[in-house]
């Protein structure tokens, strides 16, 4: 186990930034989730930590210990490649046990190590297989066994669930999570996969364009989204996002836009008229909450269409002259298309940005 | 329907004369070689008497016995197959080592260097004769095996090969994973690498077997102890005889093509994949 200390990290491809000033602590068997659309840096950094990318500038910090120069294999880390990466020539007990072979251990310890790791990943009848003769799952399972079977200071993911299909990603979801809570080391998993973020997490590093955009547990980003970009790449479906203007009243803005007209309960001083108001299609319903007038705010729209998604439903609606919002209903409870409804939220639900923030 | 007619018409005749054509090729291509079979059961005065003669003959035996006494001709055919072997072998290694890194190597004046190498292949080898004895005189390697192939174990064409297949279907993640597991680059190449290069590798094995099998320029230049011979020198020492015992020399012959006539028949199939390998991506 170790901690993993990145210090004004910068790296360039050329003239290109790919990542820039990053700074970030990760705490000892932290599971930390790199999260950001493609092409946001987040794999540049994991190679880096890897030693597979030389950083161009700054720190990087594995325990007490600086290792920008320290080759790969002296670094101690294991890390599940996207495509598995597996020795095509090898068993999947070769696999597994190639590390400890390339370190010398004695034949007798290795199987015993690599019978160890592939009972616990459940692999014990596929040791003689090769991974040609193996379904997707057990192939990542294979990636997996060969990660712990050093017990290396740090795992590194990158987006090792991407080629499987929904039902086994969420099963090896399951695994990973049961995996770190059995060896708590500390791992560092990239995906743009929002859902695997949330459920894997310890703290989610959400990025764009090299940068950090919020560092925050599952339940920090997705409830206090610290800008329009994070709020919008949280959540599914995502947020519906208004411009509107806002005026000062006493203890309250009033905020109106296109089919808005909403009396937002605060007391901060304000600084700009032009906000972005955004509200989760989660947060909107046709049953009024019971929080009393002052908190329940509604829009009058009218509905467009509705998508169904088994026990839910997703309703876009016309929202004013030309604005469009989504709302989740129960599926049986689907309004039809051209019918006008009002749906109700809790204010407090309501996130508001300043505009220059996207 | 007289469009149609002409059409097929058109597509009969083209197929006959492809089919005419490639019948032609191959006559010439494998005529000489029947030909030296048949002629290798005759004598002198059957194979410079009147017309060709497409029969077989009654000499073998006595060629055979002829051949035994101007040759040493299994130990001359044992050189051949022990070069043969051992510069495909280290070719191999070489060859792989090269194109290897090639592939996945950063170093400076990569691309230069490459495209000298590929440069060298338009060179015509005889240039290269009189430098060629010049360095393995120095080396003091006149009439010994190893100055017939050890200059030809890391070749152009070899490191080409081994440096696309690496470059088509060896993904740099295995080679990532491999570093991460601890493994050196050595070990990278040996564990890793040269496993999945077999199917390239079976391929050039077999260029460079057919090659070291039928070189003759080197050896001429190189060996002149009749001990030392390799098949082809050989068969060609006994051609400058006025009296050249021609059904001897062509009996030597068919045995010298025997073994990569077998050597064909079982990996055409491996030859013909190989060399289209990466051609497309799977």
């Amino acid at each position: 186990m170790a901690s993993v200390q990145f210090q004004n990290i910068t790296k360039k491809f050329a003239d290109h930034t790919v990542i820039q000033d990053f700074s970030l602590g990760i705490k000892h068997g932290e599971f930390i989730v790199l999260l950001g659309p493609s092409g946001c840096g987040k794999s540049t950094l994991l190679r880096m930590i890897a030693g597979l990318e030389a950083i161009t500038s700054g720190d990087l910090l594995i325990g007490k210990h600086r290792v920008n120069e320290l080759e790969p294999k002296d670094r101690q880390l294991a890390m599940v490649f996207q495509s598995y990466a597996l020795y095509p020539h090898m068993t999947v007990a070769e696999n597994i046990g190639f590390s400890l072979k390339v370190a010398g251990a004695k034949k007798g310890h290795r199987q015993k190590r690599v019978k160890e790791v592939a009972d616990m990943l459940q692999l014990g009848d596929l040791l003689g297989r090769l991974p040609a003769q193996l379904s997707g799952g057990q192939r990542q399972r294979v990636a997996m066994g060969r990660a712990m079977i050093r017990s290396p200071r740090l795992f590194l993911f990158d987006e090792p669930l991407s080629n499987l299909d929904t039902k086994l990603r969420h099963q090896m979801r399951a695994e990973i999570k049961d995996l770190h809570s059995k060896v708590q080391t500390t791992t560092i998993y990239v995906t743009h996969d929002q859902v695997e973020a949330m459920t894997l997490a310890d703290r989610i590093v959400i990025m764009r364009d090299g940068k950090i955009e919020q560092i925050g547990t599952p339940d920090e980003v997705f409830q206090k989204p610290a800008n329009q970009f994070v709020a919008g790449f949280i959540g599914s479906p995502s947020m519906n996002f208004f411009q509107v203007t806002a005026t000062q009243q006493d203890r309250a803005w009033l905020l109106e836009g296109d089919g808005i007209h909403i009396t937002y309960p605060t007391t901060k001083p304000l600084n700009t008229t032009h906000l972005t108001l955004g509200v989760r299609p989660t947060d909107l319903g046709q049953a009024k909450p019971t929080l009393g007038d002052d908190g329940v705010g509604s829009f009058k729209c009218r509905t467009q269409h509705s998508e169904l998604f088994g026990a839910e439903a997703v309703v876009t609606a016309t929202l004013g002259n030309s604005s469009s919002l989504l709302y989740q209903v129960p599926g049986d409870h689907r309004p039809t298309k051209g019918e006008r409804t009002e749906v109700f939220f809790a204010k407090s639900k309501l996130h508001l940005f300043e505009q220059q923030s996207r | 329907m007289k469009n149609r007619m002409m059409k097929r018409c058109l597509i009969k005749t083209t197929y006959w004369a492809l089919l005419g054509v490639t019948f032609m090729s191959a006559l010439i291509a494998i005529g000489p070689f029947i030909w030296a079979g048949i002629l290798s059961t005759h004598d002198r005065s059957t194979i410079f008497g009147k017309g060709i003669p497409l029969y077989i003959g009654e000499h073998f035996v006595s060629n055979y016995n002829k051949l035994m006494e101007l040759l040493p001709f299994w130990q001359n055919m044992g050189n051949s197959f022990y070069i043969a072997t051992l510069g495909t072998t280290i070719s191999l290694l070489f060859c792989s080592m090269g194109g290897y890194s090639f592939a996945v190597f950063k170093f400076k004046a990569k691309k230069p260097l490459f495209a000298m190498m590929m440069a060298t292949m338009m060179i015509p080898p005889v240039v290269g004769l009189i430098p060629f004895y010049v360095i393995i005189k120095f080396l003091g390697l006149l009439d010994s095996h190893v100055a017939v192939w050890l200059p030809f174990t890391a070749t152009p064409l070899g490191i080409f090969m081994v440096k696309q297949y690496v470059e088509s279907s060896i993904p740099t993640n295995l080679l990532e994973a491999a570093r991460l597991d601890g493994a050196g680059e050595f070990r990278i190449y040996w564990s890793v690498v040269l496993p999945l290069l077999k199917p390239c590798l079976a391929t050039l094995g077999i260029i460079q077997f057919v090659f070291f099998w039928n070189n003759f320029l080197t050896p001429l230049i190189a060996l002149s102890s009749q001990e030392n011979y390799v098949v082809t020198l050989a068969l060609r020492s006994i051609q400058n005889n006025p009296n050249a015992p021609w059904g001897s020399i062509m009996l030597g012959s068919t045995i010298a093509v025997l073994p990569m006539f077998v050597g064909y028949v079982f990996s055409s199939k491996q030859m013909i994949s190989g060399l289209t390998s990466g051609a497309i991506k799977s």
